[in-house]
This record gives C-alpha cells, sequence and structure tokens, in this order.
C-alpha cells in the first residue's frame, strides 16, 4: 500500500463525510409530525434556578441566627478578603458549570470541573493557614477529637443544607441536556453549594481556630463536590425518566 | 487548505445556527435544510465510532429524533454542531449500553416489538460525489485499529475539524485528556496508513468481541 500522509485532504475528507446519507426515516418523519415552535434555553434562567434553590436555606440561617459574637473584634480588611474569597470560589464555579462558552449550547464541564477543583483547595487552605481569631472572643474548639468533631459535623451539615436542593434544582434543570459525562458538572455545582455555605458561615459561625474553619467550612466544599459528581448523574436520570 | 476548510467550517456553523433558530420557530423545511447540511458529518462521525455503516445509519436518524424532542435546549445564536456531535456520541454510548443489555427485546406477550415500515416511494436519492471507495476502507481500517478514546479525539479534531475545547465537550473529558488521546492517536494512525499489510477487519466481528467486553 502507498505511503499516502494522514494530512491527504482526500483521505480526511473521505473520512469526515463517507458517502450520501439515508434520507429521515418513518421515525424521524413520525417524530416530526408535532413541529411546534419552542422556547429555547436561556442559561441565565437555569443559573438564578439554581442560586435560588441553594440560597433558600443560608438566607433563613442569617434571617434566624444571630451573627457570630466577634465579628467587631475581627480586622475588617480580612473579613472583608476572605468574604470575597468565598464570594469567587461560589460564583466562578457556579457560571462556569451552567453557562456556556460564547457560540456554544452546552456548559464547557472539563473547564467547570477544574474550577471546582481549584475552589475546594483555595478554600480549604484559606480557612487552614489564613483564618484569624479575635483573642478572647473567638470560640476556639478543643482540638481533641471528641471536642472536634461534632462542630465539625455541625458545619458540614449547615452546608448540606444548602448543596442538596442545589443539586435537586441542577438535575432539573440539565436533565434533558445530553451531556456525555454529568460528574463534571455535579462538582462544581456540590462545591457551590459548599462554598455559598462557607460564605454564610464566615458572617454566622461563632468557632474559629484554622482546623475547625479549614476542615469543617472548606470541607464542606470538598463533600459537596463529591456528592454533586456521585449524584447528578443519579439525580437528572431519575428527574428525566419518562412517567 | 486549512484556512479554506476552517472559513467553510465557520460558514456552515453559521449556516447551522441560523437554520436552528428557524427550527426552533417551528419551521419544517429549516429541518430538512440542517438535516441535508449536518446529517452526512455526523453519519461520518458515527461510521467513525461503530465501524458499520447501517448501525450509523440508524443511529443518526436516532440523533435526529433526540435533536427534535431536545430542541428547546438549544440557546438561540449558538452554534448547534458541537451540540449535536454531543448527542451523537451520548446516543452512540445509550445504545451500545442497551445491546448489552438486552440482545432481542420482546413485548410482554412474548413477540417481536413492530418495526415502522420502510419508505419506498421509488424516488431517486439525490446525486453524490461518491469518495474513493479504497481511500474510505483503508483510513477506517487504520481507524479501527485505533483504541476506543483515541478514535474518538482523532476523529472529532482531526477528521471533524473541532477544536480540543469542543471535542472536550462532546466527549464529557478534559482539554488536555483530549490533546493527548488526539496526539496519540494521530500518531498510530499515521503508523498505520505507512504500513504495507493494513487489512480491512471485520467490523461486525469486532462490534461483538467490544460488546462482549462491556
Amino acid at each position: 500500500m502507498s505511503t499516502t500522509p494522514l494530512d491527504d485532504t482526500d483521505l480526511l475528507h473521505a473520512l469526515r463525510e463517507p458517502g450520501p446519507p439515508p434520507p429521515a426515516s418513518p421515525a424521524l418523519l413520525a417524530s416530526l409530525d408535532d413541529m411546534k415552535p419552542v422556547r429555547t434555553r436561556v442559561p441565565l434562567r437555569t443559573l438564578l434556578l439554581v442560586l435560588a434553590a441553594g440560597c433558600v436555606y443560608p438566607v433563613a440561617a442569617l434571617a434566624l441566627y444571630p451573627l457570630r459574637r466577634d465579628l467587631s473584634a475581627l480586622p475588617p480588611a480580612w473579613l472583608i478578603a476572605v468574604a470575597l474569597v468565598w464570594l469567587a470560589g461560589f460564583t466562578i464555579p457556579l457560571v462556569l458549570a451552567l453557562v456556556p462558552r460564547r457560540h456554544q449550547v452546552l456548559p464547557d464541564a472539563g473547564r467547570a470541573l477544574r474550577a471546582a477543583v481549584l475552589a475546594a483547595l483555595t478554600l480549604v487552605l484559606t480557612g487552614l493557614l489564613f483564618t484569624v481569631d479575635a483573642p478572647g472572643v473567638t470560640i476556639l474548639p478543643r482540638t481533641r477529637w471528641a471536642g472536634f468533631l461534632p462542630l465539625w459535623w455541625h458545619c458540614v451539615s449547615f452546608s448540606l443544607k444548602a448543596t442538596v436542593p442545589m443539586l435537586v434544582a441542577a438535575s432539573i434543570a440539565l436533565r434533558r441536556m445530553t451531556v456525555v459525562n454529568l460528574s463534571y458538572l455535579g462538582a462544581p455545582i456540590g462545591a457551590v453549594g459548599g462554598a455559598l455555605s462557607g460564605l454564610t458561615l464566615h458572617g454566622l459561625c461563632p468557632y474559629g481556630g484554622g482546623a475547625h474553619v479549614g476542615l469543617a467550612h472548606g470541607g464542606g466544599v470538598v463533600i459537596g463536590a463529591v456528592l454533586g459528581a456521585l449524584w447528578l448523574p443519579v439525580l437528572a436520570r431519575v428527574s428525566g425518566r419518562p412517567r | 487548505m486549512l484556512a479554506e476548510r476552517r472559513s467553510e467550517d465557520e460558514d456552515c456553523c453559521a449556516q447551522a445556527a441560523a437554520l436552528m433558530s428557524r427550527y426552533c420557530d417551528g419551521d419544517r423545511r429549516a429541518f430538512d435544510e440542517l438535516y441535508a447540511t449536518l446529517a452526512p458529518r455526523i453519519l461520518g462521525y458515527l461510521t467513525g465510532l461503530v465501524r458499520e455503516r447501517a448501525t450509523a445509519e440508524d443511529l443518526l436518524q436516532l440523533t435526529f429524533i433526540k435533536l427534535h424532542q431536545h430542541r428547546d435546549v438549544y440557546i438561540r445564536g449558538a452554534n448547534p454542531v458541537p451540540w449535536l456531535y454531543t448527542i451523537a456520541h451520548r446516543t452512540c454510548l445509550d445504545e451500545l449500553r442497551r445491546r448489552r443489555r438486552s440482545r432481542v427485546r420482546v413485548s410482554p406477550d412474548g413477540n417481536l416489538p413492530h418495526e415502522p415500515a420502510v419508505d419506498i416511494s421509488g424516488a431517486a436519492e439525490p446525486a453524490h460525489e461518491e469518495p474513493d471507495e479504497q481511500t474510505i476502507a483503508r483510513g477506517m481500517a487504520a481507524l479501527a485499529g485505533l483504541p476506543e478514546t483515541q478514535r474518538q479525539a482523532v476523529l472529532l479534531t482531526k477528521i471533524h475539524g473541532h477544536s480540543t475545547a469542543e471535542a472536550a465537550s462532546i466527549l464529557g473529558t478534559t482539554v488536555g485528556a483530549i490533546k493527548v488521546r488526539a496526539h496519540r492517536g494521530y500518531v498510530a494512525l499515521r503508523h498505520r496508513l505507512r504500513g504495507d499489510d493494513l487489512a480491512v477487519p471485520n467490523a461486525s466481528a469486532d462490534i461483538a468481541r467490544e460488546q462482549a467486553a462491556l
């Protein structure tokens, strides 16, 4: 056989379109009978729906519970800087997971996944390394497991209460989008739920200490991302199943 | 040549976006034009994936049925081509899984399902310039020898001209993974095309082996 190089245009073209397609089948023609105008998707609407589902619990918590008691004793610059980090960790993966690039129909799942991993790492490390406490005012959890774990679970369960409704809303919004790998979108949406809770806890949780903030507040982001990656494909399959 | 092809692709995408918008507005003729424009490319992709023309033709029909059912997911002004490839890819995966689960489907009373009759109106199929069959067989044989993931990446990036970002989106993976797979697949493909004893594999036997492995 000849040694024609691969970039031979004829070969590429032949592989690209190897012959004429068949005419539309009777089944396809039958499905076209209900040709009605449809309302097409607006990604911003999906984003707002998922965001609203995630905001219900944090907003209720902000309304019901008092703000952390050491708020006035902490450096305002640190409070604002850390709040901005949480805000970025929540908005960037959310937008990337639900809003496609310009002129695209589907969101870039790989980019959203990378953003989620980066957000989770950044938020855990920010908590572990850059937490500031007000001596005498901030409550520091005991370093022993028996004292640490109940408070860890308290803050992680707070995160889950924001993450689970977000995942359910996202599964309903994404169920018809025929994305090949929904786990790649589930991880950022789950992480967003954790980051939204972390932002709320930044203003509510009276407990300080790098270990608590990093592993409980930041841990909520990691757990949310893992839950999202595992659950979103399942939830989307269940909500998209024909009744 | 490459720039010419890219410009052709851009024109095709703009045309497809306009047709898709009209189709979503309920224009039946826009669907027919969309089918005529995109079906050859989608069929080429599916043939490369399943390596069997008849199966690829069935999957093509299913792809367009899904496009019709999910046309409300479309965003006005967006390029529908990568999305259609995603639907085709997903349809192909679903079909392979379905085949793995049930080789023969029967109704509860034990009968085979009713198949819609074939349209035999007698009208001639539209004329089309046939590519050289030997060229296709040679290329298909070389492609068939690649591992699944490399074949998908080469098909989308090198043959169908998608960017690595688009290919990653279609296959549901990362850009880095696509780059590696496409490069390795491309190098392997070149080696295979230069080989002297490249035999055309039996596609049916190949698919049966793949399904057994699944």
